[in-house]
């Protein structure tokens, strides 16, 4: 049995037939191949396969694809526009904030979701934020860091 | 070796300067030590962290929270012996591929393999590519592990590469009528030292020797470190190098909860030479967090044989919010003369000694109560804490 869903992944309406026990993360993944979305633990707790639903963060490995029926969700491969990366994304580059790369489009995505809630956070505020996305490189430094350049810029970012 | 630090009367730092090693000594395992900045890592994790000697070792009261500080060393050995491929090709446009089965798995293996490659043949580095491991077609390699990959794999490609430079040299030094010695490769371009004006481009050397700007060089080394123990007397070649790291911390103890918080943490590795330093910081602060985890409550539970804490709800790697707020990664460069420009690996140098200078720091903080066992767990602090003060567990 498939349903029937109308979304927008991206910027981009579309209608899909999923089954009703897929995750987010399986539509996005298997039936999209938006692979930027990884699985970390697949109990919630680790923040990599973090994407925006109506601006706001969610664990896509527990969220049923049917939830985001009428919903707008933006993912990792949303986020540059042509060639010109994301701040969040630019500042991760420069500050080197990452090794292997598997928590980064989860942790990017979280920071989005923090700075457009909260443009100006506190170190404390950043860390209690982030501490839902695990970094097992433990590149912690330089993501505090890229987060920390991104709330110092007076300009507000973009879909914020 | 704090508790002999402690009965003695000495600082914990003193005690290990005097009995640390130095360039030239022989190893317990016969090995003659070379490229040994362990002194320098101490002192300067020490250092970093505010190390106040005898003052440190204070006896403090068991209420409250209470802080202490700790230090610990570390001498560890690499996979020995282990063997390294290489193969490098030259190309008629001036680029240059390593083709190594060295897996890039974050650590930066290819930035610096690279850089190695572009140093030995005088090319900025993004003309060098390095290649992903195919078993099919790239050379062996003994594994990506052991922290082996820059010393070994970067001897193995500095050596190939090195090939295709005697190339190089001999071509330019028909084509400019020079000696070799007197000849350079800077940027991409073979010069005569002191007369940047006089000199070629790599594609010009390539049709010196084709006839036209088209074909390869190609440099290949197969790199095996000797070595090994003799199981029986534990004597021979311990390690093709020795990591050498130091750690300094200073921590927090409640003793109402049991709950460690790690204030400062300032871990020193002996690199050699960085070869990318940025990465080699990289590395070494990752060693600092995953040790913290297993120190304070990285733990694999069992119950009759069955894992019961096996997913990330109930095993918890170190978050954003155990990052301590002082929190130092320092590199020592003692050059290591069979190293690739004097590298030696740094992957897993700053491992060891976090755990050991946490459990120093907590003896430190609770006047001597010694943990056995990892991790320390509020529940044990608690534990042992109250049976010292004669209260019921």
């Amino acid at each position: 049995m498939k349903i029937e869903i109308r979304t927008v992944i991206n910027g981009r309406e579309m209608e899909a037939a999923v089954k009703p026990n897929q995750t987010l993360l399986e539509f996005l993944r298997d039936d999209l191949s938006l692979r930027g979305s990884v699985e970390g633990c697949g109990v919630g707790v680790c923040g990599s396969c973090t994407v925006l639903v109506e601006g706001r963060p969610v664990s896509s490995c527990l969220m049923l694809a049917t939830n985001i029926e009428g919903k707008q969700v933006t993912t990792i491969e949303g986020l540059a526009v042509g060639d010109e990366l994301d701040p969040v994304q630019q500042a991760f580059l420069e500050y080197q904030a990452f090794q292997c790369g598997y928590c980064t489009p989860g942790m990017i995505m979280a920071t989005k979701a923090l700075l457009s809630s909260n443009p100006r956070p506190t170190e404390e505020e950043v860390r209690d934020y982030l501490s839902g996305n695990i970094c097992r490189c433990g590149t912690y430094a330089e993501v505090l860091a890229a987060v920390k350049s991104l709330s110092e810029k007076t300009t507000l970012l973009p879909g914020s | 070796m704090d508790d002999i630090a402690r009965r003695l009367g000495i600082d914990p730092l003193e005690l290990r300067l005097k009995n640390m090693v130095h360039e030239g000594d022989v190893f317990v395992t016969g090995d003659k030590l070379v490229s040994v900045g362990i002194s320098d890592c101490v002192k300067r994790a020490a250092e970093a962290l505010g190390w106040k000697e005898k003052e440190e070792q204070v006896s403090r009261a068991l209420s409250g929270k209470v802080r202490g500080k700790g230090l610990a060393v570390m001498i560890k050995t690499t996979m020995t012996p282990s063997n390294s491929s290489a193969l490098v090709r030259m190309n008629a446009d001036g680029s240059a591929v390593l083709l190594t089965s060295s897996v890039e798995i974050g650590q930066g293996t290819q930035t610096s393999l690279a850089q190695i490659v572009a140093e030995e043949l005088g090319l900025p580095v993004e003309r060098v590519s390095v290649t992903f491991p195919d078993t099919d077609v790239t050379p062996f390699d003994q594994s990506t592990s052991s922290s082996r990959t820059v010393f070994t794999m970067g001897s193995a490609a500095r050596q190939a590469a090195h090939q295709i430079r005697q190339q190089l040299l001999e071509i330019g030094a028909r084509v400019l009528e020079a000696d070799v010695e007197d000849l350079e490769l800077v940027e991409g371009f073979l010069e005569v030292k002191g007369v940047p004006e006089k000199r070629r481009s790599i594609s010009q050397l390539f049709q010196a020797r084709y006839g036209a700007a088209v074909g390869n060089m190609v440099g290949s080394y197969d790199n095996q470190t000797t070595g090994g123990l003799d199981p029986r007397t534990g004597k021979g070649k311990g390690s093709a190098f020795f990591f050498l790291s130091a750690c300094a911390v200073e921590v927090e103890v409640d003793t109402e909860t049991g709950k460690i918080a790690v204030q400062q943490v300032v871990s020193a590795v002996d690199a050699g030479k960085a070869v990318n330093p940025r990465q080699c910081h990289l590395q070494n602060e990752g060693s600092m967090i995953m040790s913290l985890g297993s120190a304070l409550f990285e733990e694999m539970v069992f119950d009759n044989g069955q894992p019961i804490n096996s997913t990330f709800l109930e095993y918890m790697p170190p978050s954003m919010e155990d990052y301590p707020q002082k929190f130092r990664s320092l590199l020592v460069e003692t050059p290591h003369p069979e190293g690739p420009f004097g590298a030696k690996g740094v992957g897993e140098a700053g491992l060891g000694p976090v755990e050991p200078a946490i459990g120093n720091a907590v003896a430190n903080a609770l006047g001597g109560i010694r943990f056995k066992d990892l991790p320390l767990r509020p529940d044990r602090v608690l534990a042992a804490v109250r049976s010292v003060r004669g209260e019921e567990a």
